[in-house]
């Protein structure tokens, strides 16, 4: 299966991110290189991570080298640029830190291996990805480190590759539930009519907190954060509310705050910039969707397919097919593949 | 014995001479003191690739358990010309140069939060960054003119970190991350930096994280700008922190 495949022509930037650290997303990586390649994409490649040295740095074990080709354009440290072999060509050095040194933006001259390390933040990865473009990359790639995976932001990234494995847990029913809760996040339905959507992303994009009612009219609600702030919030929420719209981040907390401090909660329908921004656990969502909570986003992601690791480097692993086979049939009708079998049945 | 002996690529304990292999380890079995005991330990001591493992001392622990300190010759050795640690690039100023630099730079004191997070309850490290009285005769950040420091203790979840952030519009936030058991830390660590992420204040802040078993090369992997380990000092996260913010413009 060709995982570009899923990948629209009008996609300009892609992020794989990972369930955990040793979900398989440096294989994933190096799957989109191939398939890029076969397909003459120019391509440009950037992590928020590490990626591409031999060892892992928590767990001493083996990791995948990264292999690109003539034509590649990368966004990477200082460290790691004077470590990579293949012949790189300096096309721009940024103003972004990291701890491995300055992030510095190439065009590999030969094959050759790489080390990949890019910028810290979201900002910064989404303003790199602009300038890889910009050097004439056509896709540009960026891959998550361990468990990060706000780099799924529409805002950064207009399509994502969610990869999951063994790395996640021992137990394999805990692995798919895990990765289906988070397949759900990422289809929280976008707030439905065009108006209140128009309405919802300028409070969202002034970074302000607002209810809006049913003849629209909005009221600002004056915090800087929701964390917190639960029961303000509620103060704000009457009959007549119908949306509650939160920039920022969403937690458990908040949404608690609120059921306890307001019966209306039922009738409006909570609304967050993107599912990157929510940080609340499967029972949880499962225990407040009961209470009838209702969220919504104003940008959905788009996931382009989950791919599995049946294998954990703690040296444990599930049987490959039967792993594969659950978690196509929990993820419906989301394309999933083993990135890892799928090579060893190749060679 | 000079120096110019020693082969890098392939290097050795050293005891009394030279490539002997010599190290010195202890633990405790669950089995009671006796010479069944010391022989378990022996054996095991073999398959963890020591030669010649011998028990130097043993003591009966009580209730079924025995200690033991063994010596032995170590069969492995490691590449040490192979070797590449990422450190910081910046020097460590002294307290009062500290001062002195923010004086210069700064119109306004940097606000600086601390707090080992999570479930991890040590609070001894961060506290020897952040405490008036400091540590190893090295003052905390509460001492430093120009610094006003939060020490938000331990156990602290994320959400009232960056809750707390946001009430004081900090400039830097420390972690501290002792417990490093099933390697909890790391989405410990990750949590924090995309819950930053989502409240879209990551960029305006100097985030450093620090504790026994962190360092600065994993710092990137986790999203940190910066990691500390033993043995650091509050000068040097405060010369890092307030270099940064004038590299980063966060002024
Ligand atoms: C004291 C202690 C405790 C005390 C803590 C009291 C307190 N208020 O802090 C108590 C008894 C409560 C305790 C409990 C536990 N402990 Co305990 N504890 C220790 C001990 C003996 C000393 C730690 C210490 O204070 N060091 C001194 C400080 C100054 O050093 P430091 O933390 O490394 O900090 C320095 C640097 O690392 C750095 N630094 C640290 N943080 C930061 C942050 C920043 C931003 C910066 C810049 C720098 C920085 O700067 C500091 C100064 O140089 C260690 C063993 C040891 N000898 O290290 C075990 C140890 C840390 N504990 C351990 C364990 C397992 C536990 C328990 C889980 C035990 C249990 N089964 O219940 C519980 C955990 C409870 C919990 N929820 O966290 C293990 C951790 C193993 C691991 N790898 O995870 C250790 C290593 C013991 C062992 N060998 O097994 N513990």
């Amino acid at each position: 299966m060709l995982l570009l495949r899923n990948v629209k022509k009008d996609y300009q930037t892609i992020s794989v991110v990972g369930m955990a650290k040793n979900a398989g997303k440096t294989v994933v990586l190096n799957r989109l290189i191939e398939e890029a390649a076969e397909l003459n994409t120019p391509i440009g490649l950037t992590s928020t991570g590490r990626d591409g040295e031999r060892i892992d740095i928590v767990t001493l074990t083996e990791k995948p080298t990264i292999y690109i080709y003539e034509g590649t354009i990368v966004a990477t440290a200082k460290a790691t640029l004077l470590k990579s072999e293949a012949k790189l060509e300096i096309l721009e050095v940024t103003d972004y830190n990291t701890p491995l040194g300055t992030v510095v933006i190439a065009r590999a001259l030969t094959n050759g291996l790489v080390e990949i390390a890019g910028p810290d933040t979201n900002s910064q990865i989404k303003k790199v990805a602009e300038k890889m473009r910009s050097f004439g990359a056509k896709l540009v790639i960026v891959d998550g480190a361990i468990n990060r995976k706000t780099s799924a932001a529409p805002s950064i990234t207009d399509a994502t590759i969610l990869a999951t494995g063994a790395a996640v847990s021992r137990d394999i029913n805990k692995v798919i539930s895990e990765t289906q809760h988070q397949v759900h996040l990422y289809s929280i339905e976008a707030i439905a009519p065009q108006d209140k959507m128009e309405i919802a992303t300028k409070i969202i994009n002034d970074k302000k907190y607002a209810t809006i009612d049913k003849n629209f009219n909005i009221t600002f609600i004056a915090i800087s954060t929701s964390l917190n702030n639960g029961k303000t919030i509620a103060g704000y929420i009457n009959e007549n509310t119908n949306y509650v719209i939160l920039s920022g981040s969403l937690v458990s907390k908040t949404i608690d705050d609120i059921i306890s401090a307001t019966p209306n909660y039922k009738r409006v329908v909570f609304v967050v910039e993107d599912a990157t921004k929510i940080f609340i656990s499967q029972r949880d969502w499962y225990l407040l969707a009961k209470r009838g909570v209702k969220i919504n986003v104003v940008n959905k992601i788009n996931v382009i397919a989950v791919t599995v690791n049946p294998l954990s480097p703690y040296g444990y692993g599930f049987p490959p097919e039967d792993f594969l086979n659950k978690m196509k049939q929990a993820l419906l009708p989301l394309p999933v593949m083993d990135v890892m079998m799928e090579d060893i049945y190749d060679k | 014995m000079s120096i110019e002996n020693i082969d890098f690529r392939r290097v050795k304990p050293y005891g009394d001479t030279l490539n002997d292999g010599m190290v010195q380890l202890s633990f405790t079995l669950p089995v009671p003191y006796g010479e069944e005991g010391k022989e378990a330990a022996r054996r095991l001591a073999h398959s963890m690739g020591l030669d010649e493992p011998n028990v130097v001392y043993s003591k009966d622990m009580g209730g079924g358990f025995s200690y033991y300190i063994m010596y032995g010759k170590c069969q492995h050795t490691v590449d040490y010309s192979s070797i590449e640690v990422v450190k910081m690039e910046v020097d460590t100023l002294s307290m009062e140069e500290v001062e002195e630099f923010i004086g210069k730079n700064f119109t306004r004191d940097i606000v600086v939060i601390g707090a080992c997070t999570g479930t991890d309850a040590h609070t001894v490290g961060i506290d020897a960054i952040m405490n008036m009285k400091g540590f190893d005769g090295h003052y905390g950040l509460e001492r430093y003119k120009g610094i006003e420091a939060y020490n938000l203790g331990s156990q602290v979840p994320n959400e009232e970190l960056v809750a707390k952030a946001i009430e004081l519009k900090a400039d830097a936030i420390l972690i501290s991350q002792v417990v490093t058991q099933k390697d909890v830390h790391i989405p410990n660590l990750t949590q924090l930096v995309e819950l930053l992420e989502a409240e879209g204040i990551r960029d305006k802040i100097v985030l450093a994280c620090g504790g026994p078993r962190l360092s600065h090369e994993l710092a990137k992997e986790l999203g940190y700008d910066a990691g500390f380990g033993s043995g650091s000092y509050a000068e040097d996260v405060a010369s890092f922190v307030v270099n940064e913010m004038v590299k980063r413009n966060l002024k």
